[in-house]
């Protein structure tokens, strides 16, 4: 029997097996029932680095910036804009782990979809605080609306950001609302805001054949809409740099550079969120080995696209060796970045290509480890791909003061990235404290596959 | 105090010597002219210092535009009458009126101080009129390819659209789910 042909009854029927069901709602509930010494203390850790931060951008805005940051005429960018696409790379772990699973049944995305999707609405609201970070007059932030032409790389970045917010967001709400509907129902002994705040978000949700029946359909519009928004994004902010006059951004291949670049991240990201969420709120049950085994394999697809990319990107030019290209390549394979560029090769594309092709690589912790070194790699990636590209321009620099020549980020820079990583983990971790942070209904429904039982839980 | 001064004086008095045994300070006279040879815009520049011309000095030739000046050709020294010749350039981009603003300079020469003297004429390619009001990716924000704000919007207003659509499914989930209840406590 399938939710359509649920008929209106006066019965609530639970979900499937009364038992199972209470289980499954206890454990997945529990991260959200109480909050332990440790998750305060960790929040009240994030809470610290974001304030930290905040007093730096305030330092940052009221000082003079000449002294306060490192950004000068060469390198404008600096590790904000790294720090900006490094997020909007992570912010594509929902359109792979949630859309593309979905849509293609692969039916172990059910209780990572969640975790994906809050991790991309975070990221890509990181995203946008970092670029306002690195603009020189954010009091003008407005003007990019005002007078912003529909012809610049910049706008359609702006608006395709906003567009990636608002569909990312609706896509976390809509599925919750079941379970925010369980949240109410189950949770007890929690403040009257928040059983208040649950039922007001659960928008009269009764589990009605109708309310599925709406409910999966415009699940399944955001998830067809949120694919090509995503490769979208991303393209646009590697647009944002081949539109611009710089022998290392010049090229016809960076769209698809980047967005493969993303999906690398967005697996390795996944596999750290899920270990800590496992271990931390002790979601074995759900969160299993076989979880890890498979987001390994994607791991490897990733990496070697990646690497097929990054040899488009880097060898083909350095065949050719022309001049426009050559000081650049060269200062990457041999000079001053050369440690820094095959660290970032070896680790954030040989070791995640390699290591998970054995079995015992794909477990849990040696999983976890090697997806770590990714993302940190992938976040020096962005960086080599933005500042060595900036002080490499086509007309050679001089008759510039030293420091215009070279970039190290200030204290001031590093602190307000840092932060920003803190708030990022701050929005996820607050929002698994108050929202069950696997999807109860998509698991259950998963669990009922092939089952002839229905499906109503609340 | 003293002894200060006089070594000021020294000091002036033996640069005034070096600067006149130098030659530097000779001050040449420049004089522009523009003509035009058959199909060909000359630009002619005479050099003259004291009453008589001055040969074979270099004179360099430029074009004011917006920030520095653009160098013309390579440069030429002065004939036998004191004349440099410079073949000008038509392609040169000027304004609305194909005005272009010439400056001729000696520069850095051995007997001879810096000196530049300028004209302004009607040699340059002139501007469009209205080249900032054509609709072009390098246009202005009211004049982007009709194309584009078509294609754009239409993008922009389907998936807005869309969303929209989705979030209106909200209320109808809150309608399903009331008239349910009600439903219910009537039953």
């Amino acid at each position: 029997m399938s939710i359509q042909d649920i008929k209106l009854d006066k019965t609530t029927y639970e979900t499937f097996t009364q038992e199972e069901y209470l289980v499954m709602k206890d454990e997945l509930l529990r991260p959200v029932q109480r909050i332990g010494k440790w998750g305060k203390i960790w929040i009240t850790f994030l809470i610290l680095i974001c304030l930290i931060g905040i007093y730096a951008y305030y330092v940052q805005e009221t000082r003079s910036k000449y002294v306060t940051v490192s950004l000068r005429d060469y390198t404008m960018w600096g590790v904000y804009i790294s720090n900006f696409v490094f997020f909007v790379a992570l912010s594509l772990i929902g359109v792979l782990m949630s859309a593309v699973l979905k849509l293609t049944h692969f039916e172990w995305y059910r209780p990572l979809s969640r975790i994906a999707e809050v991790i991309a609405v975070a990221a890509i609201l990181l995203a946008g605080v970092s670029i306002v970070a690195a603009m020189g007059r954010p009091d003008r932030l407005h003007f990019l609306f005002i007078h912003g032409r529909i012809q610049s790389p910049i706008v359609w970045d702006i608006i395709v950001i906003m567009t990636y917010i608002a569909t990312s967001l609706i896509l976390l709400f809509i599925p919750l609302i079941p379970s925010l509907a369980t949240c109410k129902n189950h949770l007890h002994n929690k403040p009257k805001w928040q059983m208040k705040m649950y039922e007001l978000l659960s928008f009269g949700w009764e589990g009605t054949a109708e309310q599925w029946k709406i409910l999966k359909r415009s699940i399944r519009i955001l998830t067809v809409l949120v694919i090509p928004l995503g490769v979208s994004i991303h393209t646009v902010t590697a647009w944002l740099f081949a539109t611009t006059l710089r022998s290392e951004w010049d090229s016809t291949n960076f769209g698809a550079y980047f967005v493969s670049g993303a999906f690398l991240l967005g697996v390795a990201g996944m596999v750290v969120a899920v270990f800590i969420f496992r271990k931390a709120y002790k979601l074995e049950h759900y969160l299993t080995p076989m979880h890890f085994d498979k987001l390994g394999q994607a791991l490897v697809l990733m990496a070697c696209i990646y690497i097929y990319f990054n040899v488009n990107e880097y060898l083909v030019p350095a065949y050719k060796m022309s001049g426009l290209h050559e000081n650049h390549l060269l200062n990457l394979f041999t000079g001053d970045e050369a440690p820094f560029y095959w660290s970032v090769v070896f680790f954030g594309m040989i070791v995640p290509a390699i290591l998970p092709l054995f079995k015992a690589m794909r477990k849990p912790l040696p999983l976890t480890i090697i997806s770590f070194i990714v993302v940190i790699a992938a976040w020096f990636k962005r960086y080599l791909i933005v500042i060595p590209g900036l002080s490499h321009p086509y007309l050679p620099i001089q008759d510039v003061p030293a420091s215009w020549k070279h970039y190290t980020p200030s204290l001031v820079e590093m602190t307000i990235v840092a932060a920003t990583f803190a708030a990022m983990m701050l929005i996820v971790t607050l929002f698994s404290r108050f929202f069950p942070i696997i999807s109860v209904w998509e698991v259950a429904e998963g669990k009922l596959e092939g089952k002839d039982e229905i499906i109503n839980y609340k | 105090m003293k002894l200060n001064r006089i070594f000021k004086l020294l000091f002036i008095l033996l640069c005034l010597v070096y600067g006149n045994l130098n030659g530097q300070d000779l001050e040449a006279t420049m004089k522009m002219e523009f003509a035009k040879d058959d199909s060909l815009n000359i630009c002619k520049v005479f050099v003259s210092s004291n009453d008589s011309v001055v040969k074979e000095v270099e004179v360099k030739l430029y074009v004011k535009r917006l920030f520095s000046l653009l160098p013309v050709g390579d440069a030429t020294a002065t004939d036998e009458d004191g004349m440099a010749t410079f073949e000008f350039p038509k392609d040169i981009p000027a304004d609305l009126n194909g005005k272009l603003l010439v400056i001729a300079k000696i520069e850095d020469d051995d007997n001879y101080a810096n000196t530049e003297v300028s004209g302004e004429i009607n040699w340059g390619t002139p501007r469009k009129a209205n080249a900032e009001l054509e609709r072009s990716l390098a246009g202005s924000r009211a004049n982007a390819p009709i194309y584009f704000i078509v294609v754009s919007n239409l993008i922009i207003f389907g998936i807005w659209g869309t969303l929209v659509y989705v979030v209106l499914q909200l209320f109808r989930i809150k309608r399903l789910g009331h008239s349910h209840k009600k439903t219910i406590s009537k039953n």
